[in-house]
């Protein structure tokens, strides 16, 4: 909460908006009392034009013109924000039971939502206001009648994030506990909606001042002698040319009210979400070195890569601490860490693809060029390329909407350009059966949330193969995945390193995992490499006190485990 | 092991008697595979007083819809669970409130098991709240002593955690009505391989000091082979073996479980490297070769 609130505060158009507003509401408030005059005071100036006396003049009647304003924001601030509550109650209680039971209620809600979406709002707040008294209504029945019909905005939204809340543990685990469904829904459910509703309570706010100044413009909503800001602007169009002060300051108003809660309500959209600020998090790299050409360096060393002391850091937190690692063509090297130990910053780092918070320095030299430093553009010569990632999460690295056919041929079409489909097919086929992929021309045709896991994570091993890159960068490969599956991957990593020679970096937080894949081991924590040496000393003779730890920790099936007590 | 039979104790806490499990299958995977999902044929076991049993399995063995049915969230298709003696399917009101304070689960995530919105004091103090008991900031210290967590916690969200603490809230949750059998859904593959220890003693200690009893699902046998007893091992909604996890682990029955045995790392290049490389399945994975459900395709 906190830092939502610290978010909007750095919000500048948001802060701004929400000062403007805050003068606004108050100013209806504390000011009416001070005035001289009332809103219903008739004085003998009538029609002048503003004046020290009268600020925004007076009207046909004589009255001022500043009091009708403000009475008229009164009435329109009451309405709107009255409007806003109602709404939401009606869409937050219909939105969190649908989406919680679900079936046949939410069918139900959804139903009623469609509907009241087909009715023509205004014409039927117009016809519903005059009902509901003889003559206009009251500024409550107004609002009524408005929430009533401005509700479903609301409901489809709580009932889409409740949809998605339900499916999490936390849920589940109130069930276990003996919940009942009310307490789970507003308990629970509904406070974790709260941004989403306050969001889109703020911009419901907005669209009601609208509504009700159109209503009150066609003569539906507040009846004279009181007023609102969309009954002065109707009162004034006869006199736009003649007398247009009349016309000018509840407009202004309505457009100044309007647009500073929209604003507000952006602030803080983006104050609780933090990802919809629009942060490239390759900009910084981006805009650090444009255009630098990779340097020839080192012709004579023959590593693959070479890391020399490499630092990551957020702000005054050094993530990774002046490292140094150096690969040999063909060779697996294992990086292993706990979580924040620096492990996958490393590897980030290596590919120019720190998040944008982060200061990353040294240098990375990679088949003899530096790569630290290189644009955006110059990039893309590498990764994918020469250098290839696997990443923890396969369904990251593989396009949901594409079949894994096209992306076979997309990823072929990148170097060689004139491939046919018919060879991209064979070629994807014939890398799939090299890992052991069975079906694998049926997989083609798939569609990567038809897969499992496992077989997605094979997948984008076999697409890293196409290009014959140098170097694999494997970040935690094996993390989400069955241990059967976990074997299974890492045999196609291994056939995948022999195929193309490649060299690999493989980073993982089980010492035990790397022993049948690594040469060398490098243990990170930290952000230091307490001890790199071959696979062999590590497991037999491990130096740093960190390296024994994780091998007394490594679950195993045989000794200890078998011979409990 | 501890396996006491008192006469005036009954002898089991749980029983699962010939669990069964059906569902409909998604309309688009009906196109590829058959109508009828069978997620549990036939699966029956019982654990004691003050005893784990750990059930593995890969995702798609059952599993999760074994420990979703022991917990009430779905019903079975067939068959009973008996949880001290009782069927908590057919209890209503005040006894099947009793009967739910004795059974409590910690799930997988530590990220999405704890809500968000609340206070770590809001979350130990929910159970008693939902069965109407008293709440004290005592018992909520208390509780967070005994997953070795500052008092300091108290006031803190659970993002404020890493994994591994989110972990012990959980848990702490979980003893908070002080239950009988706590049900534990892959608690420890989430989390790092150092941290997977700690919590692992963490739950040894106290199955210890307050004789609680564990149902330990996971998919990693090495984990599961640490902290159970006896050792079921499900495949394809069965129940292909079961029995003490010094027998099962020396002498395994069904080429999954060998499979399972095989997958796990062993510590030693010497060792992994003589492995044969398993880029697939060793052995047929059809159905075909699992007896048929008994219940045919009754939903």
């Amino acid at each position: 909460m906190a830092v939502t609130v610290r978010r909007f505060l750095r919000h500048k158009v948001g802060m701004v908006a929400l000062g403007v507003l805050l003068i606004v509401i108050l100013a209806a408030i504390i000011v009416p009392p001070l005035w001289p005059y009332d809103y219903t005071d008739i004085t003998p100036q009538l029609s002048q034009a503003p004046s020290v006396q009268h600020p925004m003049g007076t009207d046909t009647l004589g009255r001022d013109l500043f009091a009708l304003v403000l009475r008229g924001m009164q009435q329109s601030l009451l309405i709107a924000f009255s409007v806003t509550i109602i709404a939401c109650i009606i869409g937050v209680v219909l939105g969190v039971t649908a989406g919680y039971f679900g079936s046949f209620i939410d069918a139900t809600v959804m139903r009623a939502v469609d509907l009241v979406l087909t009715l023509p709002t205004l014409a039927l707040a117009a016809f519903l206001g005059s009902l509901v008294t003889g003559r206009g209504v009251s500024w409550l029945g107004l609002a009524m009648v408005l929430g009533s019909l401005m509700w479903t905005s609301v409901a489809r939204l709580v009932r889409g994030v409740v949809l998605s809340l339900r499916e999490l543990a936390f849920v589940d685990a109130a069930r276990v506990m003996g919940a009942s469904p009310t307490r789970i829904m507003f308990r629970h459910l509904v406070p974790n909606v709260s941004d989403h509703i306050v969001v889109a309570g703020t911009l419901m706010f907005g669209v009601a001042i609208l509504a009700e100044s159109s209503l009150s413009f066609l003569g539906f909503g507040v009846q004279p002698p009181d007023t609102s800001l969309g009954l002065l602007v109707a009162n004034a169009q006869s006199a736009v040319l003649t007398r247009p002060w009349l016309f000018y300051f509840p407009g202004l108003l309505i457009i100044t009210i309007v647009l500073s809660v929209n604003y507000v309500g952006e602030g803080l959209r983006d104050a609780f979400n933090p990802k919809s600020s629009p942060t490239n998090p390759l900009a910084t790299t981006r805009r650090r070195s444009r255009n630098r050409k990779p340097q020839m360096r080192d012709a004579a060393n023959h590593a693959v890569l070479k890391v020399t002391d490499l630092s990551v850091r957020f702000g005054p937190l050094e993530a990774v601490n002046s490292i140094s690692l150096e690969i040999q063509p063909g060779e697996v090297v294992a990086l292993v860490g706990e979580s924040g130990s620096g492990k996958s910053l490393t590897g980030l780092s290596l590919v120019g693809l720190l998040p944008s918070s982060a200061v990353g320095t040294g240098s990375v030299v990679f088949a003899g060029e530096e790569l630290s430093g290189l644009a955006f553009e110059q990039w893309r010569k590498y990764r994918g390329r020469r250098i290839a990632m696997i990443l923890q999460d396969p369904s990251t690295t593989l396009n949901p909407v594409l079949t894994v056919g096209a992306q076979f041929e997309d990823s072929m079409k990148l170097d060689s350009g004139g491939v046919s489909r018919a060879e991209a097919r064979r070629r994807a086929v014939e890398l799939m059966e090299s890992v052991a992929i069975k079906d694998a021309e049926a997989r083609l045709d798939q569609y990567p949330h038809q897969l499992s896991g496992g077989m997605r994570q094979r997948i984008a091993i076999a697409l890293a193969m196409v290009h014959d890159p140098d170097l694999i960068i494997a970040d935690e490969p094996t993390t989400a995945l069955d241990v059967t599956v976990q074997a299974h991957v890492m045999a196609t990593l291994a056939v995948a390193r022999e195929r193309t020679g490649a060299a690999m970096l493989f980073i993982t937080h089980d010492l035990a995992l790397v022993a049948g894949i690594a040469d060398r081991v490098a243990v990170m924590h930290q952000g230091v490499i307490v001890e790199e040496s071959d696979v062999f000393s590590i497991f037999d003779n491990p130096q740093a006190d960190y390296t024994k730890r994780l091998l007394s920790l490594a679950p195993r099936i045989t000794g200890k485990a078998v011979e409990k007590p | 092991m501890t396996n006491q039979t008192h006469a005036s104790e009954p002898p089991e806490l749980l029983r699962v008697r010939d669990l069964v499990k059906h569902y409909r299958a998604p309309r688009a995977a009906q196109r590829h595979g058959p109508p009828i999902v069978h997620a549990l044929c036939s699966v029956s076991f019982s654990i004691g007083p003050a005893q784990t049993l750990g059930i593995v399995g890969e995702s798609g063995s059952g599993k999760t819809t074994l420990l979703r049915t022991i917990l009430g969230l779905q019903k079975p298709t067939a068959g009973r669970v008996l949880f001290l003696a009782k069927d908590a399917s057919q209890l209503k009101g005040a006894s099947a409130r009793a009967l739910q304070r004795e059974l409590s689960v910690v799930f997988q995530d530590p990220y999405t098991s704890l809500d968000p919105r609340m206070t770590v004091a809001d979350i130990l103090a929910e159970p008693a709240q939902i069965h109407g008991l008293a709440v004290s900031s005592r018992k909520a210290l208390a509780l967070l002593d005994q997953v070795r967590l500052p008092a300091t916690s108290l006031r803190r969200f659970p993002h404020e955690f890493s994994g591994g603490q989110r972990q012990r809230i959980a848990i702490a949750r979980a003893l908070a009505l002080d239950p009988k059998l706590i049900v534990l859904d892959e608690p420890v593959s989430a989390l790092d391989v150092s941290v997977q220890a700690e919590i692992l003693k963490l739950l040894k200690e106290l199955q210890q000091a307050r004789q609680v009893s564990y149902l330990f699902v996971a998919h990693d046998l090495a984990v599961v082979a640490d902290i159970s007893q006896r050792v079921g091992v499900m495949y394809g909604g069965q129940m292909v073996e079961l029995g003490a996890t010094e027998q099962v682990i020396a002498d395994p029955q069904h080429p999954y479980t060998r499979e399972l045995l095989a997958a796990v790392p062993v510590p030693d290049p010497r060792i992994e490297r003589a492995k044969p490389r398993m880029l697939q399945r060793q052995w047929p994975t059809e159905t075909d070769n699992l007896p048929p459900c008994p219940h045919g395709d009754t939903l």
